[in-house]
């Protein structure tokens, strides 16, 4: 019993000890690629490689630490109530927004998985990838793809909506902070929003309630295709 | 000591509210698949327009936790060691294909949106 405990403590500094790390790296050179999310989990792989350590053992810790993720969308509610003004004068231009982005997700990745010749298998279980996780899992599920995969796109898309943010941003000459928010919590729910949150505080907002947003239109979208088919 | 107290009061609401979206998600499933922290999200932005509840009764433990939300999301992409198996041959083409979608869906949303509300500014000022 102590023991498992020492193990879930274990993990859990060592988690935060390598998110510590990997923001101070961040905060000094300031590269995208230095994002602390990619280089603290890349830390922990390498340690968890080099002493042969199973996830599943890791998780133990990890699993305190993911439970906090619910709660945390919960709380997205405090900047989108502070901004409310600004972003229900610019309802019209957000769902605008986001329908476009949902397209753009179905076309790009049907486009490319015909492209690289990925399996159909493959091409119904990314479909859903940049909406938060348990509607994620659901709208694979409506599709028939494989909704193991959809996790791991879902995870992945997360992760890399965070690190090309502030690129996206600067290099597509983004002016208004509600249009940067809602790109980038329509592109990569919660994970990408984690970087909103720290670009500013509409920026954050903005994101927020794209994330629900986008998984409402998604699952409605996909529920008229299958209707249709 | 006291704001130990309103720390831990603060906790105990949002961790309520995320509750009482869990519960609801078990009721509007077979509508709509909705995870129970979003209901609940929209349950603590309806408490706050509706006056029941104070931004400062969860302000402080929210801006904590917002601060560091990237923290909360590292097991997950440390998971992705495990998990990439289901995808092993593929892999290194699906993270491809993930990487060059996420960036034309996060441009095409952004200048939209942004579009959008130029034009909906010139229509104000134009009237």
């Amino acid at each position: 019993m102590i023991k498992e405990l020492a193990i879930t403590l274990f993990y859990i500094i060592l988690t935060i000890t390598s998110y510590i790390i990997s923001d101070k790296l961040y905060i000094k050179f300031k590269w995208p690629i230095l994002n602390p999310l990619l280089l603290s989990s890349c830390l922990i792989i390498i340690i968890l490689m080099i002493f042969n350590i199973p996830y599943s053992t890791y998780n133990k810790g990890g699993v305190v630490i993911t439970s906090i993720l619910g709660p945390l969308v919960v709380i997205l509610a405090i900047p989108m109530y502070r901004n409310r003004y600004n972003l229900l004068k610019n309802f019209i231009p957000i769902v605008g927004g986001i329908i476009a982005g949902i397209l753009a997700s179905f076309v790009s990745v049907i486009g490319l998985c015909k492209l690289f010749k990925v399996d159909n298998s493959i091409i119904l279980s990314l479909i859903s990838k940049s909406i938060t996780t348990p509607m994620a899992i659901e709208a694979t599920n409506m599709l028939g793809g494989n909704s193991s995969i959809t996790i791991i796109a879902v995870a992945i898309t997360g992760t890399i909506g965070a690190i090309i943010a502030p690129m996206v941003i600067k290099y597509g000459k983004i002016k208004s902070d509600i249009a940067k928010g809602i790109g980038i919590g329509t592109a990569s729910h919660a994970a990408g929003t984690s970087k909103a949150v720290e670009m500013g505080e509409e920026i954050g907002a903005a994101s927020g309630l794209s994330i629900a947003v986008t998984g409402i239109i998604t699952i409605l979208f996909i529920i008229l295709i299958n209707k249709l088919m | 000591m006291k704001r130990l107290f309103k720390i831990i009061i603060e906790i105990i609401i949002i961790y309520i509210i995320y509750l009482c979206g869990n519960l609801l998600n078990t009721v509007i499933k077979p509508i709509i698949n909705m995870p129970g922290s979003l209901i609940g999200m929209i349950i603590l932005l309806s408490l706050l327009f509706t006056g029941l509840l104070k931004l400062e009764m969860v302000e402080a433990t929210g801006n904590f936790l917002l601060k560091y939300m990237g923290f909360f999301f590292i097991p997950l992409t440390v998971g992705i060691i495990e998990t990439y198996v289901v995808i092993k041959n593929d892999f290194i083409i699906v993270l491809l294909i993930l990487f060059i979608s996420c960036i034309i869906v996060m441009f095409v949303t952004c200048k939209t949106t942004d579009y959008l509300m130029s034009i909906m500014k010139g229509k104000v000022t134009n009237d």
